[in-house]
């Protein structure tokens, strides 16, 4: 059996006030709320696990407030854990929790092993700038000097997304669509062996989510890429994914194949998902 | 009997509908039988007799409430299915089970003939396109489809195009619901033939069907459920009769 690429082991996220003695308990009783009844802490994640592997796109479903972002942003070391790691296969063979790693470790594995892709393409590229520059940014980011060989590399990735003669267009007059397709070269820039989607089509007009859809997909397979895709539309992840857990109140309440989770949903909140989706 | 590639022990399945006040529905009640290497297995019932909820179940679709499948490879070991981790499920699922569902589920905006190409389980793109042209040329696809997206398919040659996708895989046991339904007489005759050839070359098939004459000319044996019993159970004379 294969190995894991990432592990999350029991993720805990804690937000505002100290917790309660007992590591808030009371919470245990309450699936339908992160907020400590007793403390008022909000834990935005709790004990929260799951294994993704090399190669495939393993899917996190949840509505708004779920925490699907704060696992999002400590994957991408924007957030501490407050209890449980993440390890990631190719930094000390997954022995070492992530959270170990120094600044310079971080920056190195931002840079070099994961691309993050927003559900708002704003918050990723800097508008006033060419799609090429967007590309080439991150490669400066990660150390790389060579202004021909960048240009080539990121007409490359753009290609790839179809772009390929929108290079010196200025990002801020494309369509909201390609400023997705943009991010997604961007995030590919320095090939990751990690892509993480959070809501990657949302927003998108259903030609443009079809076409983006078909892009990731391609790209996935191409590169050998391993995905985390962050939902809420089972749609899209019955399409790209196999492999999901549904967040609920920070919590995972219940994981398996997208198929078995969309034909037989068994906690109910996931039942409560499928039998709302178009 | 042959060797058995699959054994379905006290298989059951309730639901619990809890947006509808924890309701439990008994979809499946005890179902056991086997399935032979090599063999044609044709499940019949009624709609809602829950021979669809049958199939997902074995495939685990379908988490059963009780009883256990157990999938025989090739090579002599014996899997639980339904204590397999997920992602060894999976690979079988993409590798020696196929399953055709009575939907087509495909990624938009990619032609068929890539779809069949990637539905291959080796990376040889000029023979994956060989063996999906074939498979093309098998169902009666037009040619000119090949570029096509699915979407744009009409509802026989949907069906088809997803019977093609999961034989590009070549699997040893094949689990089919519906193959022939909304077909005309012609189309599940061609139908009716790549599935006997399927059989002649040794691949195992679970079929639900409602089409008698496919039930006829295609299995070798029928189950028969019943508000999600098995009801009955027996042998089938085949026949060689084209269907009219």
């Amino acid at each position: 059996m294969a190995t894991p690429l990432i592990r999350a082991e029991g993720l805990s996220l804690r937000h505002g006030r100290a917790p309660c003695a007992d590591g808030c308990r009371a919470l245990d009783d309450r699936a339908d709320t992160a907020v400590c009844p007793r403390c008022g802490a909000v834990w935005a994640l709790r004990d929260v696990s799951f294994d993704v592997y090399p190669g495939e796109i393993f899917g996190i479903v949840g509505e708004s407030g779920a925490g699907k972002t704060s696992l999002i942003d400590i994957l991408d070391f924007r957030a501490e854990p407050t209890a449980g790691a993440v390890y990631y296969g190719g930094w000390h063979d997954g022995q070492r929790p992530l959270h170990e790693a120094s600044d310079e470790e971080r920056r190195d594995l931002r840079n070099h092993a994961l691309g993050l892709v927003y559900q708002n393409p704003r918050r990723a590229l800097m508008m006033g700038m060419s799609a090429g520059g967007n590309v080439i940014e991150r490669m400066l980011a990660a150390g790389e000097r060579h202004i021909g060989q960048m240009r080539a590399r990121a007409h490359g990735h753009l290609d790839h997304m179809e772009l390929g003669d929108r290079m010196d267009v200025v990002t801020e007059t494309l369509s909201a669509g390609m400023r997705q397709r943009v991010q997604i070269a961007r995030a590919l820039a320095n090939r990751p062996q990690v892509l993480l989607l959070d809501e990657p089509t949302t927003g998108l007009d259903l030609s443009v989510q079809a076409r983006t859809l078909d892009l990731i997909r391609k790209v996935q397979r191409e590169l050998g890429l391993t995905v985390i895709l962050v939902t809420h539309d089972w749609g899209v992840l019955r399409l790209l994914a196999r492999r999901a857990i549904v967040l609920k109140a920070g919590r995972v309440v219940e994981s398996g194949m997208v198929a078995q989770l969309m034909e037989d949903p068994q906690a109910p909140y996931t039942q409560l998902l499928v039998s709302s989706a178009l | 009997m042959t060797q058995p590639i699959l054994q379905i022990d006290n298989l059951s399945k309730t639901f619990v509908l809890h947006l509808l006040g924890a309701k439990r529905i008994e979809a499946l009640k005890d179902v056991s039988f086997t399935l032979g290497a090599g063999e044609f297995l044709a499940v019949t019932g009624r709609t809602g007799a829950g021979k669809s909820t049958l199939v997902k179940t074995v495939l685990q679709y379908h988490r059963p409430t009780d009883g256990g499948v157990v999938y025989h490879r090739a090579d002599g070991t014996a899997l639980r299915l339904d204590q397999l981790p997920v992602i060894e499920l999976i690979a079988l699922l993409d590798s020696e089970i196929g399953y055709v569902a009575q939907h087509l589920h495909v990624v938009p905006r990619v032609a068929a003939l890539d779809l069949m190409i990637e539905a291959a389980p080796h990376h040889d793109r000029p023979r994956a396109e060989a063996e999906a042209r074939a498979l093309f040329e098998a169902l009666r696809l037009p040619e000119s489809h090949a570029a096509l997206y699915p979407a744009t398919f009409s509802g026989g040659e949907k069906q088809r195009f997803n019977l093609g996708l999961t034989l590009m895989r070549r699997p040893r046991l094949l689990i089919v619901d519906e193959p022939t339904a909304a077909l005309d007489p012609e189309t599940r005759e061609i139908v009716i033939d790549l599935m006997a050839r399927l059989k002649a070359q040794g691949t195992s098939t679970i079929a639900v069907l409602h089409d008698r004459l496919a039930v006829e000319r295609l299995a070798d044996r029928e189950i028969v459920i019943a508000e999600g019993r098995l009801a009955a159970e027996h042998r089938v004379t085949q026949t060689e009769e084209p269907v009219a």
